[in-house]
């Protein structure tokens, strides 16, 4: 196992803070203000230690009076990692308007990236990952979308429509002319016009209207998931843009000290920004996929679970008051067909 | 000079979790994932240390806050006694650790608080270690047939230092950015004249935790 030597002399860091013990530094840049002298042991680098105050400064600690103030760590020896100075502004300038944590993100990885020992491989992977995970969630949304409980919903509603499409209230209710002979032949076997009907229609709403409702929580938790496959989509679209983003600042940072490897982020760049085209030309594609069970829910919600009820109970009320002695008024029959054209207007949006 | 087992029994704990929202307060934490199969073993240790212009330096093993240090997972040698729930601390609660995990796909964090560590106390060196981490597949790439293990056998390993306040103070990506290395120095929080900073050191060898405690005792 490699080990170090601790007898090792090194290399003096310097920091922005000035103590007042008086240890004085001989390094350039420390000199001047007496400054205390931490022991650095390890090779020799230039001084690039970065001093960062927390945003909340330290209270009064129960040391800090009988302690001496610190102006540089102790590092342990080894090998300093130096990093590619990149700010989020030199990745804004590769794309105006790109969102802060995707800048934020581009950093990190260029940070991350280690020149030396850099290998072609490393570069060819340079975010396979996400472009992988992108694929990988598009086809489980897809799959979430053909999913058994929207279809078995949808042919619920479905079945509503025709249903209560048939049903013509005005012969039900005398005020209309029936159907002809021509219509009865050729205007579909489907039509509901006589009490009878109407009242087997009926008892088939009110199972379908108990079905529907059943469904509904399996339905809530599809668009739950959909939701989150929506949600992750968007922030794999973040890390894959971050990706590309970083593998152009690289292909430039790197074009004259390491042509190969800039080569090779370029062609990163290129294939990643591909992708980011694709999966934002997909957006409105996976908005109508995501809506698709909300606005089945609505459907639900509102007219088949509150306004299909009552209107079948009023049915219900009108078969037995049909078959009796009294027959509805047109008002009352305007009425409940206009009801009628509302629920079905509210199940087929 | 400080020395520790580096022998661990076969015991994982679950994670303490702790609220950070005021006074010079700060959280280290590795979080590591990897889909290999091998268990990743990482860790994450700090120093209550006194740097008289000579460097930082501990004298008594209770000022070493280091899994290695506890009384479970080192039951000979260890000066920190464990919690039922695996977390440990300092004696003087200046610095606590949620607790070692060995699961992959996990995380470990310290924190420290500054108005409880004890006089003379101004350097708080925090460092990362790896073992046990290597393995024969499962990776795209890597060297399976390395001897010693290293932050590149792991897909992603970072360590993030934050304040009180949730800034981010420092952050590396020890799986890419130490990927050669099983030892790593994020940095140390120093007690200046206006109160606890960061400075950032970013340095790796490979070695095991003794190199460190010989360092700086």
């Amino acid at each position: 196992m490699p080990r170090w030597d601790v007898a090792s002399t090194g290399h003096l860091t310097t920091c922005s803070l000035i103590s007042p013990e008086l240890v004085t530094d001989d390094s350039p840049s420390n000199r001047g203000p007496a400054r205390l002298r931490p022991t650095v042991i390890g090779p020799i680098a230039p001084a690039q230690k970065t001093l960062r105050r927390s945003a909340d400064r330290a209270p009064p600690s129960v040391s800090e009076h009988a302690t001496r103030p610190v102006v540089a760590p102790t590092a342990i020896p080894g090998v300093e990692r130096r990093r590619i100075a990149v700010t989020v502004a030199d990745i804004a300038r590769l794309s105006p308007g790109v969102a802060p944590a995707v800048a934020a993100t581009a950093v990190r990885l260029v940070e991350g990236f280690v020149v030396e020992g850099a290998r072609d491989r490393t570069i060819t992977l340079w975010g396979h990952g996400a472009q992988q995970e992108y694929a990988d969630l598009v086809a489980r949304t897809l799959d979430l979308a053909r999913a058994d409980e929207l279809g078995r919903v949808r042919a619920y509603v479905t079945r509503m429509i025709d249903l209560l499409g048939a049903i013509d209230l005005p012969v039900i209710c005398g005020i209309g002319r029936p159907a002809g002979v021509f219509d009865r032949l050729f205007g579909g076997t489907g039509r509901i016009d006589t009490l009878c009907a109407l009242e087997d229609a009926r008892a088939e709403l009110d199972q379908l209207v108990r079905l529907t409702a059943a469904a509904l929580d399996p339905l809530l938790r599809l668009r739950d998931r959909l939701s989150e496959q929506a949600r992750r989509i968007e922030a794999t679209g973040g890390d894959i843009e971050a990706a590309a983003l970083a593998a152009g600042f690289l292909a430039d940072h790197l074009s004259i000290t390491q042509p190969a490897l800039s080569q090779r982020f370029l062609e990163r760049a290129m294939s990643l920004t591909r992708s980011v085209v694709q999966l934002r030309g997909d957006d409105p594609l996976r908005a109508a996929q995501a809506e698709q069970p909300l606005h089945l829910i609505a459907a639900i919600q509102e007219a088949v679970l509150v306004a299909m009820p009552a209107w079948l109970s009023t049915i219900a009320a009108l078969t037995a008051t049909a078959s009796g002695a009294r027959s509805p008024n047109p008002t009352e029959a305007g009425e409940l067909q206009h009801r009628l054209q509302t629920i079905l207007q509210q199940l087929k949006t | 000079m400080l020395t520790l087992s580096l022998e661990k029994p076969g015991v994982a704990v679950p994670k303490l979790q702790l609220s950070l929202n005021k006074g010079a307060r700060f959280t280290a934490k590795v979080e590591w994932r990897c889909d290999a199969d091998h268990a990743d073993d990482v860790d994450v240790h700090a120093l209550e240390a006194r740097n008289d212009g000579n460097g930082a330096k501990v004298t008594e093993l209770v000022s070493v806050l280091s899994t290695y240090n506890t009384t479970r997972m080192n039951p000979q040698g260890g000066a920190l006694a464990s919690n039922t729930d695996g977390s440990f601390a300092t004696p003087s609660g200046g610095l606590s650790h949620s607790g070692d995990l060995r699961v992959q796909n996990s995380s470990e964090s310290i924190v420290i608080d500054g108005s409880k560590l004890p006089a003379g106390v101004n350097e708080i060196p925090i460092l990362v270690t790896v073992h046990e981490a290597d393995h024969g597949g499962g990776h795209e790439e890597g060297d399976a047939d390395e001897d010693e293990p290293a932050f590149g056998d792991i897909d992603l390993c970072t360590i993030t230092l934050t304040d009180g306040s949730g800034r981010e103070l420092g952050a590396y990506q020890l799986s890419s950015e130490f990927k050669e290395f099983n030892v790593v120095q994020l940095g140390s929080l120093l007690l200046g004249p206006e109160g606890w900073e960061y400075a950032a050191v970013g340095r790796g060898f490979n070695g095991t935790f003794n190199d460190v405690l010989a360092h700086f005792s």
